[in-house]
């Protein structure tokens, strides 16, 4: 019966669907020592004070407070957004200042690899990763010698904007593709939000 | 914060548990990168704290903005039950105090848990768990370190909770199930793969209603454990290498789960060695199956960080191996289950596993449609058919729009079954199989394999058999204004084992009607608090698993005055123990329901005795390097949590400063009671060697006492006094010019129970026989004692779960407490007698030198305990002889 009534609704109603599956993801949310809200490409270029590709050069750790964050010198090699002058990025967790600082989740970057970092400077001048590992992007080159960014789905426990459960789906696309799309994303953050009316003419294009 | 040279003298010099031999799932450190891998988890040094107890503090940098209807209180509540859930596991030493509200820039000095609100985190992050050690493992070597100290942990969230990503109010179950998912962590635990609270991503099957599984018991029973535990419990041990390297596997996941629906599991060493300890007894499916590959940026697979050792070896996990059950099968019911007994070992369950460039499936999610909406882990009825959908990584293709081909599925056990050729592609990603259930009586976790590709999934409880159905709310009746009747909860499968929570509090059942309905004492709370109430089965089923969009009952109180408090003395001196008097005004403190924290881990309570509804006296102790200055104290009951900032002011230590030690302890017991009449001992710090002319009373009495060389005072504590708290002051001669010695606080109890016979179960027909050298009791059977005067100066006798067995020196459990029915025949009051059972334990073992052997028994309650009984024994099986060559 319930199978019934959900294939009648699958076929009537494929949106409603997909809500009843996005409700299914809220229905129990299971947890996990961190917990991200997922962030979209787009999200992320607009919320990012800056972005860049870059080649980790080396780490270092230090204490601010009473946290202790492993800090990743980068050279950049290209940039995507300017932001605050930096040349580190800074992970929580690490060994400084007497103490050894686990925060399950927190992504390692290795030194000589190249990543797309979308970084997010605080108030207080320090500059992490936007949503732990979801800023981060490998960049490797392909047979063909082309650079490709990917970034698989994130293990930790993942909410959306409204808090909902989600599964974090892997991203992978040709570097010039992602900085295409941040670099709309980036246009569109300054541009004014469309009359009503206009959104739905643009998507008939 | 502890300087790394200190940390290091006090991992050394303190009393270390015994090594871990499977420390799986657990912060995980070795000596070295070679041979032989002894893991030394990460723990809360129980000998840095104090009572096995670590406090937790919830920063006084409150959250805002909060979600519509939400308030701190609520929120402070659900943090406080989230702790208490780790609290209930009996077979842990260790305890969480909730320590109120802090200052989170004032340096500790003693180990703690800080719940934080801070936005100081980039978007995309809602909250992370971060863990403290120290920073210099050279101490691992040291001979004797069985662990590493958790000097600190932190759980921290958005502070403002309405931010996009963390919209859910406090009283959601998935934010309780959260942070005691935060909670394990802080205490050691790491991620596994069980379907338990401390399983990663998307699937934990747990819920408020049961919200720890046997393998979230089994590591903190193991990391913490309380005497006992491992004799219950079984082990399993084994090997898992590679088919073509014949290397060790490192960091494979090992799980033995049981057709009841329990699982344990392991992760193995770096030599591909494993043993999973605290396993119950039962018979058990193994299997082993890699953790999920590393994420791009991430480190480690399923965000378990690998062991560390001081030369930074690398321990990383080897995830490139395809899952399979013992020995050597992708089908269950090829499989062979291993038995595990109570303090047995089943040996040599290895593997021997096939390469494999990854998972083909992994991360399954399942929901069901039980009462018309989808509830994850879905509970089913017994006898019933149902419709279960799942999605997982690998199970789909073309774009998750058709099922992967090959792929099957199939339950593991006898307790449901998947309808033949029912497996189909449903919609979305996700998968659906008709499931039919068997006619079962208890709640059962069941698990669902899945395979593909020559590869094997397994979910361990892709969904549970409830014989009972769900509870629900639909109405919370208040009495009118000044009537005396109870608030009364309507609703469906209420009974009179249902939890009734109030924002997370339990309410006190005082009465399950005929309608169904139950009555109900709700927790204290602050004027015109708006609560949400939910009830919550034994079977874990809770009434907001079917809400849906329905708005939560509430529960209004009514307008009251604002409770305060106030405390004597104002000052506490840093190294030394002493009483504190709470007093409120317009408050409800309540044995068993009232916590107080002082907002520092190096304060803690010893002792708190509830005089009434408006006071509350404490034993404090407050660690030597407290740093002076002011502090909170929090005052909690129910939902009326009262904070009073920079109340309480601490004090820079005395050199000449004297001090009594608490808890005062029973010379005889060594419990923290002493009867009239009895006999007290108490240490102390600062005591001079001449006592010439020193008094020390008891209440207002005089008390007779005398002190060894180490300053232990024993103590005669005289008749006459009333039951209960009693104050202890010793005083100098007024000459001595030395600092007022502050007064302590000692436990006044009635008469210890006493054990008058006993007698072993089955009843022969002749009718029961004493337990005596003829008739001694097997171990494993039951035994009966007549026990006379346990209960409480009130007249309750304790429960099952308030009473324990002394045997042979080791803590056991009772197994039933029932008072002895009143003579109808009589006028006179029923006396105060109850049978006590419990069973001998398995692992006595006899010395064979003795005829008759026998081993004492006492029974025990709160600060109470019995006098020996003499248990009879079977005496040792003479050796066979000898054979001659």
């Amino acid at each position: 019966m319930v199978l019934a009534v959900l294939l009648w609704t699958m076929a009537k109603h494929p949106m409603r669907v997909v809500a009843i599956f996005a409700f299914l993801a809220c229905a129990g949310i299971p947890a996990s020592a961190t917990i991200l809200q997922q962030l979209t490409l787009d999200e992320m270029a607009r919320k990012s004070t800056s972005i860049v590709r870059a080649r980790v050069t080396g780490c270092s750790e230090v204490v601010r407070g009473s946290d202790v964050f492993t800090l990743y010198k980068f050279e950049t090699l290209e940039t995507l957004k300017s932001g605050p002058a930096t040349r580190e990025v800074a992970v929580p967790g690490g060994v400084a200042g007497g103490m050894r600082q686990v925060v399950v989740g927190a992504p390692t970057l290795r030194a000589g690899r190249e990543y797309v970092l979308f970084l997010w400077t605080s108030h207080s001048g320090l500059t992490q990763l936007m949503g732990m590992s979801q800023g981060l992007f490998q960049i490797e080159r392909t047979t063909s010698g082309d650079l490709r960014a990917s970034r698989d789905a994130a293990g930790e426990q993942m909410l959306d904007a409204a808090g909902h459960a989600v599964r974090d789906e892997t991203l992978s696309m040709p570097w010039k593709e992602l900085k295409a799309r941040v670099s709309k994303s980036m246009a569109i953050a300054v541009t004014a939000a469309p009359p009503p009316g206009a959104q739905a003419l643009r998507a008939g294009k | 914060m502890r300087t790394a040279a200190r940390a290091f003298l006090f991992a050394v010099a303190l009393t270390a548990m015994s090594p871990w031999a499977s420390a799986y799932y657990y912060y995980v450190f070795f000596a070295s990168g070679t041979g032989p891998y002894a893991p030394l988890a990460a723990h809360f040094d129980l000998n840095a704290i104090k009572d096995n107890t670590v406090q937790y503090f919830i920063s006084d940098q409150a959250p805002a903005p909060l979600m519509p209807g939400d308030n701190l209180t609520a929120i402070y509540s659900q943090i406080r039950q989230a702790a208490e859930v780790w609290n209930g596991v009996r077979s842990s030493s260790l305890r969480l105090h909730f320590g109120g509200t802090r200052n989170m820039a004032t340096p500790q000095t003693v180990p703690g848990i800080d719940v934080v609100f801070d936005d100081n985190m980039p978007p995309g992050i809602v909250a992370q768990t971060t863990l403290t050690f120290p920073s210099d493992l050279a101490f691992l070597s040291a001979k004797g370190t069985t662990f590493v100290p958790i000097l600190r942990s932190k759980l921290q969230l958005r502070k403002d909770l309405t931010a996009a990503g963390y919209q859910q109010s406090s009283y959601s179950d998935a934010f309780f199930m959260t942070l005691v998912h935060e909670f394990g962590h802080t205490l050691g635990l790491q991620h596994t793969f069980t379907s338990a609270t401390m399983s990663t991503a998307i699937t934990r099957a747990t819920t408020r209603g049961a919200p720890l599984a046997a393998d979230d018991i089994s590591g903190i029973s193991l990391l913490y454990p309380a005497g006992g535990y491992a004799v219950s419990t079984g082990s399993i041990t084994g090997k898992v290498i590679g088919a073509v390297s014949g290397a060790g596997i490192n960091m494979a996941s090992v799980v033995a789960i049981s057709t009841s629906g329990v699982a344990v599991s392991g992760i193995t060493r770096p030599d591909g060695t494993y043993e999973i300890d605290g396993i119950p007894p039962d018979q058990y499916y193994i299997y082993v199956h890699p953790l999920p590959p590393p994420q791009a940026g991430e480190g480690n697979p399923a965000n378990i960080v690998p062991p560390a050792d001081p030369q930074k070896d690398n321990f990383a996990a080897n995830t490139g191996f395809v899952t399979q059950f013992f020995p050597g099968t992708q089908d269950w019911t090829q499989a062979a289950p291993a038995g595990v007994g109570a303090g047995s070992v089943a040996k040599d369950v290895n593997f021997v596993v096939t390469p494999s460039g990854g998972p083909a499936v992994y991360a399954m999610e399942t929901y069901g449609y039980p009462q018309g909406v989808a509830i994850p882990s879905p509970p089913f009825l017994p006898k019933s058919r149902n419709a279960i959908v799942f999605y997982a990584n690998g199970a789909t293709v073309n774009n998750q729009s058709a099922i992967a081909p090959g792929l099957s599925a199939s339950i593991i056990g006898p307790t449901a079954s998947i309808e033949p050729g029912s497996l189909q592609y449903f919609a979305s990603g996700f998968l659906l199989a008709w499931v039919d259930t068997a006619d079962l009586q208890v709640e059962t976790p069941v698990a669902l394999a899945v395979r593909l590709n020559g590869d094997l999934y397994v979910l361990p409880a892709a969904f549970t058999i409830m014989p009972g159905g769900a509870p629900s709310v639909t109405a919370v009746t208040l009495p009118s204004s000044g009537s005396t009747a109870a608030t009364t909860i309507t609703g469906k499968n209420l009974t009179a084992n249902t939890r009734i929570l109030v924002d997370g509090a339990p309410a006190h059942v005082l009465a399950a009607n005929k309608d169904g309905s139950l009555d109900i004492l709700q927790p204290a709370a602050l004027s015109g608090m708006q609560a949400v109430v939910e009830a919550v089965n034994p079977d874990g089923q809770t009434s907001f698993q079917s809400l849906g969009a329905n708005p939560a009952p509430l529960l209004t109180y009514p307008q009251a005055n604002a409770p305060q408090i106030f405390q004597t003395p104002d000052t506490v001196v840093a190294g030394t123990d002493t009483l504190m008097v709470i007093s409120g005004v317009d408050t409800h403190f309540a044995d068993g329901q009232t916590t107080i924290g002082f907002g520092s881990s190096d304060i803690s309570v010893r002792g708190q005795w509830v005089v009434s509804p408006t006071m509350v006296i404490l034993n404090l102790s407050v660690d030597p390097a407290a740093r002076p200055g002011p502090t909170y104290i929090t005052v909690a009951t129910g939902l009326e949590i009262v904070t009073a900032p920079n109340l309480l002011n601490i004090a820079a230590a005395d050199p000449k400063q004297i001090s009594l030690r608490v808890p005062v302890l029973n010379a005889v017991t060594g419990l923290a009671g002493i009867p009239a009449g009895g006999i007290a001992r108490i240490a102390t710090a600062g005591l001079p060697a001449d006592l010439t002319g020193w008094t020390l009373t008891v209440g207002p009495l005089p008390a007779a006492y005398t002190a060894d060389v180490n300053g232990v005072l024993t103590v005669q504590v005289p008749t006459g006094l009333g039951i209960g708290a009693q104050t202890v002051q010793l005083s100098a001669p007024a000459n001595a010019a030395l600092p007022a010695i502050p007064r302590v606080m000692l436990q006044l109890d009635p008469a210890p129970p006493q054990i008058l016979w006993g007698v072993d179960t089955p009843v022969p027909d002749g009718g029961p026989v004493l337990v005596s050298a003829s008739n001694p009791v097997p171990p494993g059977q039951s035994v009966i004692l007549m026990v006379y005067g346990l209960s409480s100066t009130s007249g309750v006798l304790p429960g099952v779960g308030a009473v324990w067995m002394n045997i042979g020196g080791a803590i056991y459990p009772a197994a039933s407490v029932t008072r002895v029915p009143a003579d109808p025949n009589s006028t006179a009051p029923p006396s105060d007698l109850a049978y006590v059972s419990f069973v001998v334990p398995t692992t006595l073992v006899p010395d064979p030198a003795v005829s008759n052997p026998s081993v004492p028994v006492m029974v025990g309650t709160g600060t109470r305990l019995s006098g020996a009984y003499t248990l009879f024994i079977p005496p040792a099986l003479p050796s066979p002889p000898a054979t001659t060559p």
